[in-house]
């Protein structure tokens, strides 16, 4: 698509997304020199933009430089290799990760670091051959990812894989998943997977969810990871709602808490009736406040009806959650509840549950919220929650 | 019935205290050994910079759930300055989801970064939704790094104007972590201490309650996790099993083996799971 002269604004407000992106791909220390080479393509991204327009695809161009240049070469690479500092040893690191961006010819070195007494060298060079994206390089880290293999080696081999753009990459990691037992290694090839597009990978998920055979914390951890990833339409997520077995369940709400922009509110409504485990209701919560169709309302009707102190703590973290995303001034259940939160961040023995409190006392965004977590900065006996309670009080409401 | 009594001190080259009552109930407080630490990477974070005449102020608060290792998190972030000769304001919220997970030595976190708001460029009011996915990042308390891979999409939107969408590819990341507290000190030192009540039987089986408290450079605690314990005396050794004591605290684990005569731990016997990390020692 090319902008035309009245959408030069829309340029622009791309760039401030894809500027602040670009601080993120630089150490800290390179910060300044982050700045400068960003600077100058935001000169260049703007006079053009400003002549005639670009494309968003020249727009992210300009705004990361690419090419030959930004990749280190072997000799930058092998003289970084004598490092002594760590500081030395996470540049040489990087070194190697980056070298693999020049494709084919990195390779062979790549290949020589795999043998470098250091585990941390290896992975490295695991992961410069991932972006090698040669089919080489697959074969090398599909004789990774196998158990009998370290598992920080196997599961590095595993997430590198699932990061290579070749399509064929996808069958090759559900055949390592087919032929894995180590629990750990499988889970993150599951990871790799839920990563990939969805149109690679709906046959595999769809099968393996109603796979007797694939216990259900494996289940578990593929919904939340694709509900994570944006990758599932959100109906394979309301679909495992209906599943017998609670861990499943559990990852399904995992995965709607995660997920952006669903409307899954009566389904997760009509799943917490039958959800009789504190832990899984909680979750059920979490889920329920992060969706753009929920009712504070109907939340605070169940919230009425729990027991569970932490579950209540939920209910209403995901009622202030829902009420803070369009607060009303004459909503009579603000003061109860932020008395109820404000007590919990006050007297609760469990600092992770006075720390959820806080949170949600925060999302509400309102001034009273923000008084509760002054008072609470001022007169908490933890001084970890009293220094988190300030942080969140000098946020805007 | 006999009684047998329980000392259950253990040295492993870590701090230890040792309490041991009259009757049973048992009680022991272990202190989690160097080579098993136990990270919490949560706290209120903050980056602020400036690009190309733009400053970025990013503040988010993250809080770790021990049981599942997932970290979540909400903030604010502000844009302001000029840009090509746009003026810019835009501000919204944050929200942050990450999970972490590790294999042998290595912690990763997976996750993603949601960043909505609205305001003006140039006078033209805007709305922008943007989503930055972090995948594997290598997390390295001990040098405060980490890398890993970044992309992003989302999209802006000028009324009048029409909406465009945002992609970008993924790319590597690698930075130092984020400030954690006002110090600007990484301050997860993955210390964690357990601490047992437990009395046992003619047969040697063991049961009572414990804590799994884990702290922070300050000594004040991250989290305290009530746990059930048992367990068995069996041949002079001592094994046990401590588990969080409802289904919300089920994956937080600490298991302890021990010879009863000279309260040493058997190598490679124990184990403590918390916060989506799992230590053998």
């Amino acid at each position: 698509m090319i902008f035309n002269k009245q959408q030069l604004p829309l340029v622009a407000v791309i760039f401030i997304f894809v500027a602040g992106f670009g601080v993120w791909l630089l150490p800290k220390q390179d910060s300044k020199k982050a700045a400068q080479r960003i600077s100058k393509s935001s000169a260049l991204t703007g006079e053009v933009a400003t002549a005639q327009g670009l494309p968003p695809r020249d727009v992210l161009r300009g705004a990361f430089p690419s090419g030959v240049e930004k990749f280190p070469n072997l000799v930058e690479v092998q003289a970084a290799k004598a490092f002594k500092t760590p500081q030395e040893k996470r540049n040489y690191l990087r070194l190697l990760e980056g070298y693999g961006f020049r494709g084919a010819e990195a390779v062979a070195f790549l290949k020589t670091a795999l043998n470098d007494p250091d585990q941390e060298v290896r992975r490295a060079a695991m992961r410069g051959l991932g972006r090698t994206e040669t089919a080489e390089a697959e074969l090398i880290l599909m004789a990774y990812a196998k158990d009998g293999v370290a598992i920080e080696e196997s599961t590095e081999a595993a997430l590198v894989l699932g990061q290579m753009t070749n399509p064929a990459v996808t069958g090759k990691i559900e055949n390592l998943l087919s032929q894995a037992r180590d629990p750990v290694l499988r889970d993150h090839l599951v990871d790799a997977l839920a990563g990939r597009p969805w149109e690679q990978t709906s046959r595999f998920f769809t099968e393996h969810l109603n796979n007797p055979n694939v216990s259900s914390e494996e289940k578990q951890n593929a919904l939340a990871m694709l509900g994570m990833r944006d990758t599932a339409p959100a109906g394979v997520l309301t679909g495992a709602l209906g599943d017998s077995k609670e861990e499943v369940r559990a990852g399904a709400y995992q995965g709607l808490a995660w997920r952006n922009e669903t409307a899954a509110s009566q389904k997760i409504r009509i799943s917490l009736l039958r959800e009789t485990d504190a832990g899984v209701r909680s979750l059920g919560y979490e889920a329920w406040g992060n969706q753009i169709d929920a009712s504070r309302g109907e939340i605070l009707g169940e919230y009425r009806k729990e027991a569970s102190p932490e579950v209540r703590l939920r209910a209403l973290g995901a009622w202030a959650r829902v009420y803070g995303s369009s607060p009303t001034a004459d909503e009579p259940f603000l003061p109860e509840a932020i008395s109820s939160l404000e007590q919990v961040a006050m007297a609760d023995r469990d600092p992770g549950e006075r720390k959820e409190a806080l949170k949600a006392l925060q999302a509400t965004r309102t001034k009273e919220g923000n008084d509760a977590l002054q008072r609470i900065a001022k007169g908490n006996s933890n001084p970890r929650i009293r220094e988190l309670a300030y942080r969140l009080s000098l946020r805007r409401y | 019935m006999k009684i047998t009594n329980l000392i259950i001190c253990m040295f492993i080259g870590s701090a230890l205290s040792c309490g041991v009552m009259a009757q049973s109930p048992e009680s022991v407080e272990f202190d989690g050994p160097e080579n098993a630490p136990i990270y919490v990477i949560e706290g209120d974070f903050a980056q602020n910079y400036s690009v190309g005449g733009l400053t970025y102020d990013i503040d988010w608060s993250m809080s770790a759930n021990p049981n599942l290792g997932t970290l979540i998190g909400t903030g604010l972030f502000d844009i302001y300055g000029y840009n090509s000769g746009y003026s810019v304001s835009f501000s919204g919220a944050v929200s942050i989801a990450f999970t972490v997970k590790q294999a042998g030595s290595v912690v990763r976190v997976n996750g993603k970064m949601g960043m909505a708001g609205d305001g003006y460029v140039a006078g033209y009011s805007c709305t922008a939704n943007l989503t930055y996915n972090f995948s594997n990042i290598d997390i390295d308390p001990l040098t405060s790094t980490m890398g890993g891979y970044i992309s992003a999409k989302g999209k802006v939107t000028i009324p009048g104007y029409g909406a465009q969408s945002i992609n970008i590819p993924k790319t590597y990341l690698s930075q130092q972590l984020p400030d954690v507290n006002s110090d600007g000190q990484w301050d997860s030192t993955g210390e964690w201490t357990a601490e047992i009540d437990a009395t046992v039987d003619a047969k040697g089986k063991i049961v009572g309650t414990g804590e799994l408290t884990v702290w922070d450079e300050f000594g004040d605690a991250y989290d305290v996790i009530p746990q059930q314990v048992s367990g068995k005396l069996k041949n002079g050794v001592v094994s046990l099993a401590a588990t969080g004591n409802s289904k919300p605290t089920s994956k937080i684990k600490v298991n302890l083996t021990y010879l009863e005569s000279n309260e040493e731990t058997v190598a490679n016997k124990n184990s403590v799971s918390a916060y989506g990390q799992n230590r053998k020692f």
